[in-house]
């Protein structure tokens, strides 16, 4: 076995090689099978914790029963409300696909109904968009395609799969290509004035953390803020390069420990640290994997025939559309004027995490044909988690106002127009005004293009 | 490794042009603005309130036994005074109040009248019970108090469902105001900021009731809801006509507990994060709002501005809702407060 080189910087690519080989050398070399189990495994355990803990907090119930509305993703307005018992169903599928997934059970199965019925879940309202779902559905994705029940799965030892040592290389660079892009876009999404000059947002949310033991007593001083975010856009920046190489990768992976168990602790994020230190151990190397796989379940019975696979084109022309969409998606809000962080355009999917402090009030006005109006009270239609996200997002008031024009109808008001007034306060600067309040905002149709009655943001 | 020393030294240079490891502000400790809130406030704001519900439980019982004029005098005024004090204790629904879902429990206004009328003909009713939610606490005693109050000196079984509610009243006041004092140092302790932490709950509170007055207690009656058709029936106190001394009173409550009375509170913990609007102290911005409203509705009567000159209350209303984007946007993100429970991405 001598798969468990460092092929990022060593592959024996020659001179002689057309780019097309070039391509495919790297892409189908064959090379342990190891830490793609050890991925598979730990995904889908850790996807099952998720689950169960979403589960037993009740927020099956508080998220997605109770309200009386659900915000929905732009493009994806079809995705259609369930009956209550159904997200049970849902969140069902979603626990024992993860243990088929971990166990290697029904893999292909498996990975195809986790990835269906999380994603479906996650495009039910918009208020719950979190980076790392994303993250989830994206990596569930790509396991759907992968061979990652080959070795030390269910599927192997009851013969439903051929059992194989090796894989494409492909198979492991693509989950790393993807921590790579979680990591240094996050690090790129810091380099702004507010968190490299001014510490902002965790000059806020640090010093409101003065209770904590130890900790405490250094969040009161006024270095901190700025220590931990530059530390914090280094880190994102350079640690996933660290990881890659092997002289550096044991002190990188302790960073990646310290880092995310840091950021649990002090911020309510959920399962993203573990996911994050889960996933990043496959970019330690193939003996790394075989050897706690080894030590745990014993030596791999079957035979180490090299299961040679062939260059396949369809793959390879999959693999370049995906990094060039995902290279590129992130950066759609340049195409916007103004500050991202103000007005949201081209915000979503593009691992922006734990970055600005934003809070914002929404007064919805329903206008009927006369000019008279009723003041909308947000908690009479929303949740507090849907009032608090809708406040701050624009694409989101325009659904709201729809809704409200919708259900005023219903009433018999005969509306002539939904206005809001909205004041965003972003990064601890004072409340100011956040979209044009003559505007009607039931007539507007959400799209790619600039929403011209966000007003802009001053500082 | 070369990036971990650059990293180093970019923090010790940071740490010395930026003053290194001088405190924020040393002198700003939660636990004692919590204490502070608790002791000098809360515990305080309830002992007023069940006093004056001792004064109109005896009162309503002399009215049972003795109904004459003179004595439902004595017990309108007892009534009002109580229910001033109430609402100055409104806005602590946290702990043993929100365990109980006080506010509800004791003032859910309107009362419904038909619903009054038919407990006190049937003589069976469960002032508890989900069917009485709205017909029972303050507003009702309000309603037979003061519509067609003579009623009560002859109808014993009105005076019955007066008392009964009085006694029911006291109860939670007694309940609440006892259950704070072992609650008390569960309150001052929990200093995080996390959703569930005692200032997190404060915070939302505040608003929340602060909402209420904004809706409930002003722009329902004053027609906002119905475009612009008002509804002075919807005023709390309507019958006994003292919606605005209401309202003061709870203004004034929100308020107290915003500034920790004269001690240690919000504006005092917004002065050490050096907190400004537009220029100025938010804490100054806050209270600035609070006392222009104050001094708008001091001495006002809402139910007639409301039955014939509703536009006179644009003006406090209008600084109702700028106070609110104050107290829900600007307070809680420059606290850094987290206000729900679930996992998020920091925005």
């Amino acid at each position: 076995m001598t798969c468990h080189r460092n092929w990022e910087f060593k592959s024996p690519i020659k001179t002689t090689m057309g780019i097309k080989e070039r391509w495919n050398s790297i892409l189908f070399k064959p090379v342990s099978i190891a830490p793609l189990v050890t991925f598979r495994m730990l995904f889908g355990a850790i996807m099952f914790i998720s689950i169960v803990r979403f589960w037993s907090n009740g927020w099956i119930e508080s998220q997605f029963i109770e309200p009386l509305i659900h915000f929905k993703y732009f493009g994806f307005y079809w995705v259609a409300d369930l009956p209550d018992t159904a997200y049970y169903v849902m969140f069902g599928i979603m626990a024992i696909s993860s243990l088929g997934i971990a166990f290697g059970a029904l893999y292909r199965i498996s990975a195809v109904l986790f990835f269906l019925s999380f994603t479906y879940i996650e495009l039910i309202d918009v208020t719950y968009y979190l980076n790392h779902y994303y993250f989830v559905s994206l990596v569930s994705l790509i396991m759907v395609f992968l061979p990652a029940n080959a070795s030390r799965s269910v599927d192997q030892r009851f013969g439903a799969i051929k059992s194989r040592s090796t894989v494409s290389a492909w198979t492991i660079d693509i989950l790393k290509f993807q921590l790579v892009l979680v990591y240094v876009f996050a690090g790129i999404a810091k380099l702004n004035t507010d968190w490299l000059i001014h510490a902002l947002p965790l000059a806020i949310w640090l010093p409101a953390q003065d209770q904590l033991p130890i900790l405490g007593t250094i969040f009161k001083w006024e270095a901190t803020p700025y220590v931990f975010s530059w530390a914090g856009a280094l880190y994102d920046l350079f640690v996933p390069f660290f990881l890659l190489v092997a002289r550096t990768r044991a002190l990188a992976y302790a960073a990646v420990i310290a880092f995310h168990l840091m950021t649990w602790w002090l911020f309510q994020i959920g399962m993203f640290p573990f996911i994050m230190i889960g996933a990043t151990l496959v970019f330690f190397s193939a003996a790394f994997h075989e050897n706690w796989q080894q030590r745990l379940f014993g030596a791999q019975a079957q035979s180490f025939g090299n299961t040679h696979v062939p260059a396949n084109q369809l793959v390879s022309l999959s693999i370049a559309l995906l990094v060039v969409f995902q290279l590129a998606f992130p950066f759609r809000h340049l195409a916007y004027d103004g500050n991202p962080f103000w007005h949201e355009q081209g915000y979503r999917f593009g691992w922006r995490v734990m970055l600005m402090e934003k809070a914002g009030y929404a007064q919805f006005s329903v206008e009927n044909e006369k000019g008279n109006r009723i003041e909308v009270q947000n908690s009479d239609f929303l949740t507090h988690a849907q009032e608090k996200m809708m406040s701050t997002q624009p694409d989101l008031m325009i659904q709201y106002a729809q809704f409200l024009k919708a259900h005023y109808e219903k009433a018999g008001v005969v509306t002539s127009g939904v206005y809001a007034n909205v004041h965003v306060t972003f990064n601890g600067r004072g409340s100011r005004p956040y979209v044009d309040s003559s505007v009607n905002l039931a007539d507007q149709v959400d799209s790619w293009r600039p929403k011209t009655w966000i007003l802009p943001f001053e500082s | 490794m070369r990036g971990i020393q650059a990293l180093v030294a970019i923090c010790i240079f940071l740490s010395a042009c930026k003053g290194g490891t001088d405190p924020i502000d040393d002198t700003f400790d939660k636990a004692a603005m919590l204490k502070n809130i608790g002791n000098s406030v809360i515990q305080p704001t309830y002992a007023d309130w069940v006093k004056a519900m001792n004064q109109l439980d005896s009162d309503s019982k002399l009215l049972e036994s003795n109904p004459t004029i003179a004595q439902l005098v004595v017990v309108q005024s007892s009534f009002i005074k109580a229910y001033r004090e109430w609402n100055a204790c409104s806005v602590f629904e946290i702990g043993p109040a929100a365990d109980v879902s006080m506010r509800t429990r004791v003032n859910t206004f309107p009362t419904d009248t038909a619903q009054v009328e038919q407990n006190i003909a049937s003589g069976d009713y469960d002032l508890d019970g989900a069917k009485n939610a709205d017909a029972n606490g303050f507003a009702s005693l309000d309603y037979l108090l003061f519509n067609e109050s003579e009623s009560l000196l002859s109808d014993a079984n009105r005076r019955t469902y007066l008392l009964d509610n009085v006694v029911h009243i006291l109860k939670q006041g007694v309940d609440v105001s006892d259950e704070w004092l072992s609650y008390q140092s569960e309150f001052e302790v929990n200093t995080t900021s996390s959703a569930g932490g005692s200032i997190s709950n404060l915070v939302n509170e505040i608003n929340y009731e602060f909402e209420l007055f904004k809706n409930a207690r002003i722009g329902i009656p004053l027609g906002k809801k119905t475009l612009g058709v008002t509804q002075a029936h919807k005023l709390e106190g309507y019958y006994s006509n003292t919606s605005a001394a209401l309202a003061l009173e709870n203004l004034r409550g929100i308020q107290d507990a915003f500034n920790g009375g004269t001690g240690l509170g919000f504006d005092d913990y917004l002065n050490s994060l050096k907190a400004t609007k537009d220029g100025t102290d938010l804490s100054m911005a806050i209270n600035n709002l609070f006392d222009q409203i104050a001094s708008d509705l001091d001495g006002a009567n809402l139910k007639s501005s409301i039955e014939s000159n509703p536009s006179d209350l644009e003006t406090v209303y209008n600084r109702i809702e700028q106070l609110v984007v104050l107290l829900k946007v600007d307070m809680p993100s420059q606290l850094g407060v987290q206000i729900t429970y679930q996992d998020n991405d920091g925005d």
